[in-house]
């Protein structure tokens, strides 16, 4: 009797599960399209809104939902999502240091675009922000629509004020200009970040970065070394900077002490323009950007990729076509990326895009500079990125041991390299 | 078809079995939300699964790694110096909290006390670390203000390897201790009056008091706050990922936070269940030595 009742509950709670689903979907009309999208980034998630509703317009049949979560979640639950087989979106935001670990398991978990893909959109995309970082073994799975050439930022009022004089050719120049605004304001010129995505423009001017075309550990070269020791120099042998607020650019502190005039100068890629807007209220229109210095000895490069982000469609996905037909729309169509643009400075990989006036219009809060005339001017100037299995592991460690010691003085430099790259290809190897 | 469900909802309506229906929500989702989990994970440690697609049975390789895995020592170390001064300096704080608390002197403030102890434990951890990220900056920090202003060097308390973890112990006691000071606090109010009073007709002096009255009728209560603050330290998470991510160096790399890296940020679903599992052997080991030690302490008495 007991028994009975138990199975009784039991088959009462199974059958009231279909019902709670509104009973099957098999009678649901085959034309009727519903694309569920996932990303990190508000800026980016109201942009993709705004371009899913003009599709939902054009295609009455589709229905886009865009959800946002935080970064690491939305990373976290998507990779959970993929390795369970079910509960992953259509589409996903993935950013570029997240892409790798997909390419571990036998299977990457996203719909390949090479077929997709015409000759004519290649030709017209900037491979190394829109394909390369997310491309594994000749397979390309992501779209990047932004371009991110790094730029340094300064308060032309307190430059000025100083005396020192821009845009500034050299970085010898630029640690003379330092040393000079310390001492006329007795402020730093700049603060180094030690952790986190500090390393990002240290990518950009080592000429290649973290791994080589073979995919080994490549951060020891003679740029890695070159910057890092000017890092380093600039804290304890020039002092005109100290360790960043937080560790990093992006962070709370970083951002009080810019709006409050306490460095003159930070930089940052065009998504960091964005930021800039949202967090230095009070110093609106008192910024101006110039390409990075390079050396005296005319090596290094004027600019680099720092961050960026890809949209790919999951394998889980119901609707791959329409779900790259939607991609396509949003990011190879030059007026809604214009709306990205002017939502939060994307400067689109999609080359034509770059031809459009709109995005040389003179920009207010850096003092009516034209941060579209920087981009076009760098932006064939980005070194190629060399995506790794390894990265993030080789990235971690190298951010926790080898910057963050020396620039803690903690260690020498050419220690913490050596060992630095040893312990990196034994992570390698372990893995 | 009909027939069936009405049958069903006709057994359904009889008293017995409505106990078991109005419990059964919770079952269920406690097994296949929580059973199930526990015992995929065990399943998950046995392999070597990493990323998508197929996986390997690996049977004990994952324990055997463990075992020379230099940055899963380094985490185990951290957990377990920040666990020892759980026990051993947070919850000997809170008793002495507890008997400020009770004494009669700070008899009106009582309810102020324990308002402000209690604050801490009803904040997120996650708000707890961007604030204590504020508090603890060396250059604009709060902290570092507050103490240049009575000459002390500023402290590098969250970018030092060498004041990192101290720094979360540190925060640790401001968080935990106002809720151990109430358990406490509990203990001591429900130990009977007479037994003060006839200590002191006995002529016992007040360390006496303490060592033979307080201390063994606290027995109970310091148990349930030395194996909690043992889970609680294993399992600590969101504080020192916000704060510090487990670094500078690794010097505040907790287990849980190793766990984090491995399973999601290098997609090593395998080894990440060995180092659950591991933690989960740790944890019962350590509350099994503690009942044992109360066993015998208790016997002392």
């Amino acid at each position: 009797m007991r028994y009975i009742t138990y199975l009784a509950i039991l088959l009462a709670l199974l059958l009231m599960v279909p019902s709670a689903f509104g009973g099957g979907a098999q009678e649901a009309d085959t034309d009727e399209v519903e694309l569920l999208f996932w990303g990190f980034a508000d800026n980016r998630n109201q942009w993709y809104r705004d371009v899913a509703d003009l599709y939902e317009e054009m295609h009455p049949n589709v229905t886009i939902t865009i959800e946002t979560y935080p970064y690491d979640e939305m990373h976290d639950q998507l990779q959970t999502a993929l390795v369970a087989g079910t509960g992953a979106p259509d589409i996903a935001d993935v950013e570029i240091s997240r892409f790798s670990v997909f390419t571990r398991g036998a299977r990457v978990g996203f719909v390949p675009l090479n077929d997709y893909l015409t000759d004519d959109q290649l030709a017209n995309l900037n491979a190394s922000a829109a394909l390369d970082p997310w491309t594994w073994d000749g397979v390309r799975y992501g779209i990047g629509n932004e371009l991110n050439p790094g730029a340094l930022y300064y308060r032309w009022d307190l430059l000025e004020e100083a005396g020192i004089e821009t845009p500034i050719e050299t970085w010898e120049e630029f640690t003379e200009a330092g040393q000079r605004y310390v001492e006329e304001t007795g402020n730093y010129f700049l603060s180094v970040p030690n952790v986190t995505w500090g390393w990002w423009w240290m990518v950009a001017q080592a000429e290649g970065g973290f791994f080589d075309e073979t995919g080994d550990v490549n951060f020891d070269n003679e740029f890695g070394q070159r910057v890092l020791q000017m890092f380093y120099d600039w804290v304890y042998v020039d002092e005109i900077a100290t360790l960043a607020p937080g560790g990093e650019y992006d962070s709370p502190g970083q951002y009080a002490a810019l709006d409050a005039g306490e460095f003159a100068v930070t930089m940052g890629a065009p998504w960091f323009q964005g930021f800039m807007k949202d967090n230095l209220e009070e110093t609106a229109g008192l910024w101006e950007m110039q390409e990075f210095p390079i050396y005296a000895d005319g090596r290094g490069s004027r600019t680099g990729q720092w961050g960026g982000t890809g949209t790919m469609i999951t394998e889980q996905s119901d609707h791959p076509d329409v779900a790259w037909d939607f991609i396509q729309f949003a990011n190879f169509d030059v007026d809604n990326l214009m709306l990205a643009f002017d939502r939060f400075n994307l400067y689109p990989t999609w080359v034509p895009a770059l031809e459009d006036d709109r995005i040389y219009e003179p920009d207010p809060f850096f003092n009516d500079q034209r941060p579209g005339e920087y981009v076009e001017r760098v932006a064939g100037d980005i070194p190629t990125f060399y995506n790794s299995p390894y990265w993030p592991e080789v990235t971690d460690y190298f951010e926790d041991f080898v910057m963050d010691r020396v620039l803690q003085d903690e260690i020498s430099l050419e220690e913490a390299m050596r060992v630095g790259v040893e312990e990196a290809r034994d992570l390698m190897e372990d893995f | 078809m009909r027939s069936l469900q009405t049958q069903l909802l006709y057994r359904l309506s009889n008293k017995r079995s409505a106990p078991y229906l109005f419990i059964a929500p919770f079952f269920l989702l406690f097994l296949s939300f929580w059973i199930y989990p526990v015992f995929y994970s065990l399943y998950l440690s046995f392999f070597s699964a990493t990323g998508l697609g197929p996986r390997t049975f690996v049977a004990l390789d994952n324990y055997t790694r463990l075992v020379g895995d230099g940055r899963f020592i380094r985490s185990v170390i951290n957990t377990s110096t920040y666990a020892a001064a759980s026990v051993f300096i947070l919850a000997p704080l809170a008793l002495m909290v507890a008997i400020a608390l009770n004494s009669s002197y700070t008899r009106y403030l009582k309810n102020l006390y324990r308002l402000i102890y209690f604050i801490p434990v009803i904040t997120s951890g996650v708000v707890i670390g961007i604030m204590f990220g504020v508090v603890f900056d060396y250059a604009y920090g709060l902290l570092n203000n507050f103490i240049a202003r009575i000459g002390i060097e500023p402290i590098p308390w969250i970018r030092s390897s060498q004041w990192a973890l101290r720094s979360i112990i540190l925060l640790g006691i401001w968080i935990w201790l106002g809720l151990n000071s109430l358990y406490f606090l509990a203990g001591l109010q429900n130990i009977p009056n007479e037994f003060y009073e006839s200590a002191i007709i006995d002529g016992a002096n007040a360390p006496q008091r303490f060592r033979f009255i307080t201390l063994p009728m606290l027995r109970p209560v310091t148990m349930f706050v030395v194996i909690q603050a043992i889970i609680g330290s294993y399992i600590l998470f969101d504080q020192v990922w916000v704060l510090t991510a487990g670094g500078p160096q690794d010097s505040t790399l907790t287990m849980t936070i190793y766990l984090y890296l491995i399973g999601f940020r290098q997609f090593r679903l395998g080894y990440a269940s060995a180092i659950a599992y591991s933690l989960v052997f740790i944890v019962l080991g350590l509350t099994l030595v503690v009942l044992l030690v109360f066993r015998k302490f208790g016997d002392d008495v």
